[in-house]
């Protein structure tokens, strides 16, 4: 049980750059970037805590950047940064769906500006801002809120399960 | 977030945006090689990836097929109109090829820039975010691959290998926003001459590639077809096809022009690519594999049983 938290992120990660790419390629007008493991990421750093996802950020990003291309530190810097701004856990907000939802939603826009703003001050982008939001943020933000939509039951009662056992260990 | 900000955490915010600078000062120019650890990842990663993507391409290859069996009809029609031309063009091709062998013997050359050996390969990653437009594919320096080469679909080149791995490698494609990313190319007019020119990048706004330092004297054309010199630095095969002129306009200096090129190749949707090796006359048993695709399978699992 402690280790599927993690080999379930991972799949999510290989499936991003494989499954997602191969199924439903960007097209020229519309690029949505999925970040599901990211938003897993948020999950983590919402029900167990800012440091915690912290580190699940550092070591996803450190792949991210290692197994996607050979420009380091982008995604190491900011998964680590957003994973652990993302740790908002106070009861209330576990408690409501939607506030995590926006929470999420809120946190990966954030690392596409972020992401957006890097590469266009290292100058290996020169696409205008307003065509960044329309053909990168909003579809995005769209395909990133629906995961996190559909995986908020599952992820929630997992969590749930992982504190429980906890818990356990502890008596 | 009232934790956010004291001042322990602030340092640590600090210190990371400059290891960030660092290491992205470091990693951004183009590196010969990739550091071990790197390589590493990339190989162990990359041999899941494989075992990812296959299923992934089985999926994608039914829907194709289904889309193909609704358009069967047109693309029959389409197709029997060129099969006319086809008979008279292949006899030319013959004919030229032959012409070709022989001057080449008269002048005494076995070797010219064409000339290259390829290797097919899986594509097995992509980048997800599509700022770094690279691809994974599940060949590296044991199966003969090396910086460098130049990376074809069946439709035309579509990038160069930017490092290599024991069992995987990374191409980096021609839309890549990197400087270094350069390629010699030239343009085929009605002139004797063919035109030369440099692929200089992606152009976000034409969605198109800007081939740029035309000089101006010549008649380019739109609708010209735009193929790989074979000259530069990069080692690429000549006559490779890149695509074609959609738009001509003088540069910002009045000196040169510079062209918009529709891609020939599809660059969202890469499943196979071949890498090509102009320096070598063979690379690592092709034939067998283009032969048949079981045997494709059986090669690419055997690196895998010998990392574990």
């Amino acid at each position: 049980m402690r280790y599927l938290l993690p080999v379930l992120i991972a799949f999510v990660f290989l499936f991003e750059g494989t499954w997602f790419q191969v199924l439903f390629p960007a097209t020229g007008e519309i690029v949505w970037v999925p970040r599901f493991a990211f938003v897993m990421v948020v999950f983590v750093s919402i029900y167990k805590g800012a440091v915690p996802g912290l580190i699940y950020g550092l070591i996803l990003g450190f792949f991210q950047d290692v197994v996607y291309s050979s420009l380091l530190g982008i995604y190491m810097f900011s998964f680590a940064f957003l994973g652990y701004s993302g740790g908002i856990s106070y009861e209330t907000v576990k408690n409501r769906p939607l506030l995590v939802i926006l929470i999420v939603i809120l946190v990966v826009s954030a690392l596409e500006y972020l992401t957006y703003g890097i590469y266009h001050w290292i100058d290996y982008t020169s696409i205008p801002f307003t065509e960044f939001v329309t053909q990168r943020w909003v579809p995005s933000m769209i395909l990133n809120g629906a995961f996190a939509i559909l995986i908020f039951t599952p992820m929630r009662k997992l969590f749930n399960r992982l504190q429980q056992e906890e818990r356990l260990k502890q008596v | 977030m009232p934790h956010f900000f004291s001042n322990k955490r602030l340092i640590i915010l600090m210190v990371s945006i400059i290891i960030l600078v660092i290491l992205v000062g470091l990693t951004l120019n183009e590196r010969e090689e990739v550091t071990w650890p790197e390589q590493f990842v990339n190989d162990s990663v990359g041999v899941v990836q494989s075992a990812f993507q296959r299923p992934a391409n089985f999926v994608r290859g039914v829907y194709d097929d289904i889309v193909n069996v609704i358009n069967v009809y047109e693309e029959n029609e389409r197709l029997k109109s060129q099969m006319d031309d086809y008979a008279m063009l292949s006899s030319e091709v013959d004919g030229l090829r032959q012409e070709n062998a022989s001057l080449l013997e008269a002048q005494e050359m076995s070797e010219s820039l064409g000339d290259y050996a390829s290797l097919s390969a899986l594509v097995i990653e992509r980048q997800p975010d599509h700022w770094t437009e690279t691809i994974g594919i599940n060949r590296g320096s044991q199966h003969g691959i090396e910086n460098d080469m130049a990376v074809i679909t069946a439709e035309g080149l579509i990038g160069r290998i930017q490092h290599t791995g024991m069992f995987t490698s990374q191409v980096q494609l021609l839309s890549d926003g990197e400087r270094m990313n350069r390629v010699s190319a030239q343009v085929t007019t009605e002139e004797e001459e063919s035109v030369y020119g440099f692929i200089d990048g992606w152009d976000d706004e034409e969605d198109a590639f800007v081939l740029s330092m035309i000089d101006a004297e010549t008649d380019v054309a739109e609708e010209q077809s735009v193929s790989t010199s074979g000259l530069g630095g990069l080692g690429f095969p000549a006559d490779l096809p890149i695509g074609e002129i959609t738009a001509i306009e003088t540069d910002e200096y009045g000196l040169t022009l510079n062209a918009y090129v529709e891609p020939a190749a599809d660059y969202h949707n890469i499943e196979h690519v071949m890498v090509l090796d102009r320096n070598s006359p063979v690379l690592e048993d092709f034939e067998e594999e283009e032969s048949d695709d079981e045997d494709e399978e059986a090669v690419e699992i055997d690196p895998e049983g010998s990392t574990d």
